[in-house]
């Protein structure tokens, strides 16, 4: 039977982290372990890889296609949109009074690292991690 | 590409990354900027494919795998899109109590707003790639709308831009795309 303080480390990795996988792998440890953990996380992950996969061979196919390169077109300007869309995905829940500015100017500085300085995205998000350590978030 | 190569690129973005489309410009870095193996009109599509499909949005990485390698591709991407969530589980089970430590907290929201603002840095030049005419700018102009201020699925947005970007190729305006 799973603890209280494994479900509170559920709910925190779920908020958290927010990736489906990981949420399901948790969620299988506290049935039945490591074999309950893997047999979630493929159960949860294959069906919708093998839809992916069908879906791209399709994508792949239809290179060739003119109506199908129009549609694709429009498809891509939208995904362009979510991508774009996404940023504020991740930064709303962060986004509270008090914190606004610290979150504003993380977000350029790593923008800015990335894009005029040329660093790498993996050094951008070491040196946040360390800046997030030295400054901490303003507590409420 | 050797697949094992492609597995440890694609795993260095997943295990980074917070959210399904954080890990994206760790993988554009990597697959578009300095090994050329995939276009940013490939990274788009893939954004596409998964959005129009059910499942987790970090499926996209078996799409980049596909395009990069063929099915073998798409076997390096599932596993690296699976990787982090069984990394994860001695990680929940032995630090997961810390996660409400300031400290950590702080860290890791620092990271998560970094890696938006390393998202919105890969959405120029997918955005470049993508946006080439004054209708695919207003497609995606209206679908940035639609998404901040409806609660509908990406999917009929997706629908909806693929038949009005049809709709105009039909009636003979394709150059205008």
């Amino acid at each position: 039977m799973a603890s209280l303080a494994h479900k509170d480390d559920l709910a925190v990795q779920h908020r958290d982290l927010s990736h489906h996988g990981k949420a399901a792998a948790a969620g299988g440890i506290l049935l039945k372990r490591w074999s309950g953990a893997i047999a979630v996380l493929f159960a949860a992950s294959i069906p919708s890889t093998l839809i992916v996969v069908a879906a791209t061979v399709l994508f792949a196919h239809w290179q060739e296609n003119p109506y199908a390169q129009s549609a694709i077109r429009g498809a891509v300007a939208a995904a362009v949109a979510i991508t774009v869309k996404t940023v504020w995905t991740i930064v709303h829940p962060h986004f509270r009074r008090g914190n606004r500015l610290r979150v504003i100017l993380i977000g350029a500085a790593a923008f800015a690292l990335h894009m005029i300085v040329g660093l790498s995205p993996i050094t951008v998000l070491l040196i946040a991690a360390i800046s997030g350590f030295l400054l901490p978030e303003p507590q409420p | 590409m050797n697949v094992a190569l492609l597995y440890l690129l694609l795993l260095k973005g997943t295990v980074t990354a917070f959210a399904g489309l954080a890990s994206l410009p760790m993988i554009q870095d990597a697959l578009v900027t300095h090994h050329h193996v995939l276009t940013n009109a490939q990274l788009n599509e893939a954004v596409v494919i998964t959005r129009s499909t059910p499942g987790p949005v970090g499926l996209y990485v078996v799409s980049v795998g596909y395009f990069v390698a063929g099915l073998p591709g798409a076997v390096a991407g599932w596993l690296a899109m699976i990787t982090p969530a069984l990394l994860i589980i001695p990680l929940v089970h032995f630090v997961g109590r810390d996660v409400e430590h300031p400290k950590v907290k702080s860290v890791l929201q620092t990271i998560i707003v970094a890696s938006a603002g390393l998202l919105l840095a890969a959405a120029i030049p997918l955005g470049r790639d993508g946006l080439t005419g004054p209708v695919t700018w207003g497609i995606a102009l209206v679908s940035f709308v639609l998404l901040l201020t409806t609660k509908v699925d990406t999917l009929w947005i997706i629908l909806g831009a693929a038949l009005v970007s049809l709709s105009f190729s039909s009636l003979g305006l394709i150059q205008q795309l």
